[in-house]
């Protein structure tokens, strides 16, 4: 896995991305509070929060197709946690094809659907629009413990570093004939992340010892700090009323 | 296991987020203080953190052509400690969310929840009840990870089933027996897994499991054995038969008609053609798991599942503890 694999398209140059990461967390954060809460019946509120998102989309001159392809995983999953729910919700029915659904429970596989896309789209938006390390900067702002904040940057830093190991012991075993057919074949799954456990816990010692000898004493230096501007404020200032109405009209 | 955004209810959300929130504050602030001691800790917990992730990524056959993915709860607790374990898998589910949008940034309390609390914390207190039951030895250390391991999973999903079925999203009918019954097969891959990594552990670096030192490989007696396999085997019974009480009026429902329907209208289609759509994604074999295993027929998987956990259990007791053990009707 390469790096600036997962937050990709970060490093452009756009009025979202000059955003303070703090105004941008906060947003996202109000977005998706306020469509996970909405009633999936009211589909205006619903359209507000897409038109947001897109309006996002095309201010931060991101590739659509990859924003909308990667917030597109989640559905799926969500279609599969959900689908069953218009057979099993009682009330009022409607024929389909032949099928007497309930109305109830195509309501909830809808409000499903759309929630977790939009969820999933921002959180796409934000990550793209973001380098990792200033959305720590601004979670570390908006006051999360320090200490997370140290560990999910390293944790970052070697997921790469880990995710290839892990493929390369996986392309190994492959490349010797391995093809699991059933259960207690995960011994050998088992093994390779034993393997994989200890180069980690070895790594974690020369990280120490070449942290140590930068002076590292259990905290991490305080990285740049952020700037709030004007236009942040502005956004907040015009955005969360926006939100909040939305969501106090959809009732 | 990931639950994405808009399928938890804000009550529900808001408990296990505020609950989840309390564990790790615990967990950070004892963290913070072993830090004063061992200031090595930050990178271990960030490389096994970045460990869990990887081996998440590694699948196995759960059979049927689907496959399953370690979940890393009760090894990374094994490994470092309950709490050290619950930020583990916090960090995972923080990353997890926010850079593959794999569980919504709303639902990571409910996540957390699941996997951390309840799979970290809880699963190792399951470690350590188990581990009262058997001999003190290093079999018993790693039978005890491989039952505990196996609860972890289990109990995390029914968490999950019963978070979706609180907030309406889903019947308890179908939820629960879908992914307890499925977790049940899948948790089998997970103990064996735990069991290994923790072998191949213990025979590279035995000095990074603090107690490894301290347990005797040898000095279990045969007698003290089959009396602890035989508590073990009783709590278990205990166990499962609640399991299966609870759960088979459930399991014995509607998602047979579901399948039926499903079946009928062509529905395995699409769901076959999502399986498709996933295997182009960015991590082709990330998440197949959950679109195959949803599709196993639930009701049965859990009582398979049962069934094998106890034959896998007695075999791994038996092979751990080196034959000692003759549990004979």
């Amino acid at each position: 896995m390469e790096h600036g694999f997962l937050d990709r398209h970060s490093d452009l140059d756009s009025p979202v991305h000059r955003l303070d990461p703090r105004c941008k967390v906060l947003l996202a954060l109000a977005l998706v509070g306020a469509a996970v809460s909405t009633p999936p019946q009211h589909l205006l509120a619903f359209a507000v929060y897409a038109g947001l998102l897109a309006w996002t989309l095309a201010l931060a001159r991101l590739p659509a197709g990859y924003v909308l392809g990667r917030a597109a995983l989640v559905l799926p999953f969500s279609m599969l946690v959900a689908l069953g729910l218009p057979f099993f919700r009682g009330g009022q029915t409607v024929a389909v094809a032949g099928l007497q659904l309930s109305v109830a429970g195509l309501w909830i596989l809808a409000g499903a659907a759309m929630k977790s896309f939009i969820g999933a789209l921002a959180a796409v938006l934000l990550v793209s629009t973001t380098p990792f390390a200033s959305l720590l900067a601004g979670l570390r702002g908006l006051g999360l413990p320090a200490l997370f904040i140290d560990l999910l940057a390293l944790t970052y830093r070697y997921v790469f570093v880990l995710v290839g190991e892990a493929m390369r012991l996986k392309r190994a075993a492959a490349a010797r004939g391995y093809r699991p057919r059933w259960l207690p074949q995960a011994v050998i799954v088992g093994r390779m992340a034993g393997s994989l456990f200890v180069r980690s816990y070895e790594r974690a010692e020369r990280m120490y010892g070449a942290m140590r000898l930068r002076g590292y004493l259990g905290r991490m230096p305080a990285a740049r700090p952020l700037r709030f501007r004007l236009a942040d404020g502005l956004t907040l200032a015009v955005l969360l009323p926006v939100l909040a109405a939305v969501r106090i009209l959809a009732r | 296991m990931h639950i994405p955004d808009g399928f938890v209810s804000g009550p529900i959300n808001a408990g296990a987020a505020a609950l989840s929130a309390g564990a790790l504050g615990l967990g950070l602030w004892r963290a913070n203080r072993q830090l004063r001691e061992q200031p090595q800790l930050v990178p271990l917990l960030a490389t096994t953190a970045a460990f869990v992730f990887a081996a998440q990524m590694l699948n196995f056959p759960i059979g049927g052509g689907t496959s399953g993915h370690f979940l890393g709860a009760v090894t990374a607790a094994a490994l470092l400690g309950p709490w050290n374990a619950c930020i583990i898998m916090a960090i995972v589910l923080v990353i997890q969310g926010l850079l593959f949008a794999d569980g919504g940034v709303s639902a990571l309390g409910s996540n957390v929840l699941n996997m951390g609390v309840i799979g970290g914390l809880a699963g190792y207190a399951v470690m350590r009840g188990v581990r009262s039951l058997l001999p003190a030895g290093r079999g018993g250390y790693l039978a005890a990870a491989a039952v505990a391991s196996w609860f972890s999973v289990v109990l995390a999903s029914s968490a999950c089933a019963l978070e979706l079925a609180l907030s309406g999203t889903s019947p308890l009918m179908v939820a629960f027996p879908a992914m307890a019954g499925t977790h049940a097969i899948i948790g089998i891959g997970e103990a064996l897994i735990a069991t290994a990594v923790l072998a191949a552990v213990a025979a590279a670096r035995p000095d990074i499991i603090p107690e490894w030192a301290r347990l005797d490989g040898k000095a279990d007696q045969t007698g003290k054995v089959r009396k602890s396999v035989w508590a073990l085997a009783g709590a278990g019974v205990i166990v499962a038969g609640g399991l299966a009480l609870l759960g088979s009026p459930f399991a014995s429902g509607s998602p047979d008609g579901l399948e039926k329907v499903a079946a009928d209208q062509g529905f395995e289609e699409a769901a076959s053609e999502d399986k498709v759509l996933w295997t182009k994604s960015l991590f082709p074999d990330y998440k197949v798991k959950v679109i195959g295993s949803e599709r196993v027929s639930t009701g049965v998987a859990g009582l398979i599942g049962t069934v094998a956990v106890f034959g896998a259990g007695f075999a791994a007791i038996r092979f751990l503890t080196g034959g000692a053990a003759r549990p004979k009707g």
